[in-house]
C-alpha cells in the first residue's frame, strides 16, 4: 500500500489573520502573523478589529445564571424532582 | 475525576440519586451552549431538557473514551443544530464567501474604539451582536461558539461536529470575518463611538 502523507495546504496571510487569534496557533505562524502586521498597518488595524469583534461577544455572550423554576422544569420532565438539591 | 467516573457508573447502573446529580452539575453548562446556539430563552430550555432526557436514555452508551462534558456537549450540539435547521427551513441564510488579503489592503483602516461596559451594557449594541450571530448559518455558528465562546480547541471542536481540521479552521475564519465586518459598518457609522 502505498504510504500517503497529508500535505498541509500553507495558510494564506488572510486566513493566518483570521484565525491568528487561535489559541492553538503554533510558533511559526504566530511569527508570520507579527511579520504581516508589521508591514501592513492595515492589516494591523484588521487583525486588531477581529481580537475586539470576539472579545466583545465574550463579554456580551457571558454565561447566564439559570432560573430556579428551569431547573425545577427540568427535574420534572427527568422524573428527578425528588432530588432537588 | 474520579468521582465523577464513579458518579457515571452509579448512574449507568439506575441510581436515580447520582442520575439527579450529574444533571445539576451539567445544567448550567449545557443551558449556556444551548443559548448561544438557540439565541433564545425558551428555545435554550427545549434544548436542554431534550439533551438530558436523551442523555440519560443513551448513558449506558458512554465509555468514557472521552470527557462526560464533551459527550453531552456533542448530544447538545445535535439537538441545536436540528432544531436550527427546522426553524430556518425555507428561510434565506447569508452566505459566507472567502475573504482575501486584497480586500484589506489599501482600505485605509482605523483603529476601532475601546470598548468599554456602556458600550457592552447598550441594548442597543448587544441587539447588533445578537443579529449578527442569528444570521450566521449554523455550521458557522457552531464552530464559532465552540472555538471563540465556550473555548475548546481545534482538535475537541472537530471531534465534537464531525468535521476535519481544515473545515473547522476555514468556518471560524468566516464566521469571525462576517460578525467583524457587520460591526466595521456601525463604527465607521460612528454609531456607538464615545464623543
Amino acid at each position: 500500500m502505498k504510504n500517503e502523507k497529508t500535505e498541509k495546504k500553507p495558510l494564506t496571510p488572510f486566513e493566518k489573520l483570521c484565525l491568528g487569534l487561535s489559541q492553538d496557533m503554533d510558533e511559526e505562524i504566530c511569527k508570520g502573523i507579527a511579520v504581516e502586521l508589521e508591514k501592513c498597518p492595515d492589516c494591523h488595524f484588521f487583525y486588531n478589529s477581529v481580537e475586539k469583534t470576539i472579545e466583545m461577544y465574550r463579554q456580551v455572550d457571558n454565561e447566564k445564571d439559570m432560573e430556579e423554576e428551569m431547573e425545577l422544569r427540568l427535574l420534572n420532565v427527568l422524573n428527578l424532582e425528588d432530588f432537588k438539591e | 475525576m474520579k468521582d465523577e467516573l464513579e458518579l457515571i457508573e452509579k448512574a449507568q447502573n439506575g441510581d436515580r440519586k447520582a442520575q439527579a446529580q450529574l444533571v445539576l452539575r451539567y445544567e448550567k453548562k449545557v443551558f449556556n451552549l444551548a443559548l448561544r446556539m438557540m439565541r433564545d430563552k425558551e428555545d435554550a430550555e427545549d434544548v436542554m431538557q431534550e439533551t438530558f432526557l436523551t442523555a440519560l436514555r443513551k448513558l449506558h452508551t458512554f465509555e468514557g473514551r472521552s470527557q462526560f462534558f464533551t459527550w453531552l456537549y456533542r448530544i447538545t450540539m445535535n439537538i441545536s443544530l436540528q432544531k436550527l435547521r427546522d426553524r430556518n427551513k425555507g428561510s434565506a441564510m447569508v452566505s459566507l464567501s472567502d475573504p482575501d488579503i486584497e480586500s484589506i489592503h489599501g482600505q485605509h483602516l482605523s483603529e476601532w474604539p475601546a470598548f468599554n461596559q456602556k458600550l457592552i451594557s447598550n441594548e442597543e449594541f448587544r441587539k447588533l451582536l445578537d443579529n449578527a450571530v442569528k444570521e450566521l448559518p449554523a455550521i458557522y455558528r457552531s464552530v464559532f461558539i465552540l472555538r471563540d465562546l465556550e473555548g475548546l480547541s481545534t482538535i475537541e471542536t472537530q471531534k465534537l461536529l464531525d468535521l476535519t481540521e481544515s473545515n473547522v479552521k476555514v468556518r471560524l475564519m468566516r464566521a469571525r470575518y462576517y460578525l467583524r465586518q457587520n460591526l466595521q459598518k456601525y463604527f465607521q457609522e460612528g454609531q456607538f463611538n464615545e464623543k
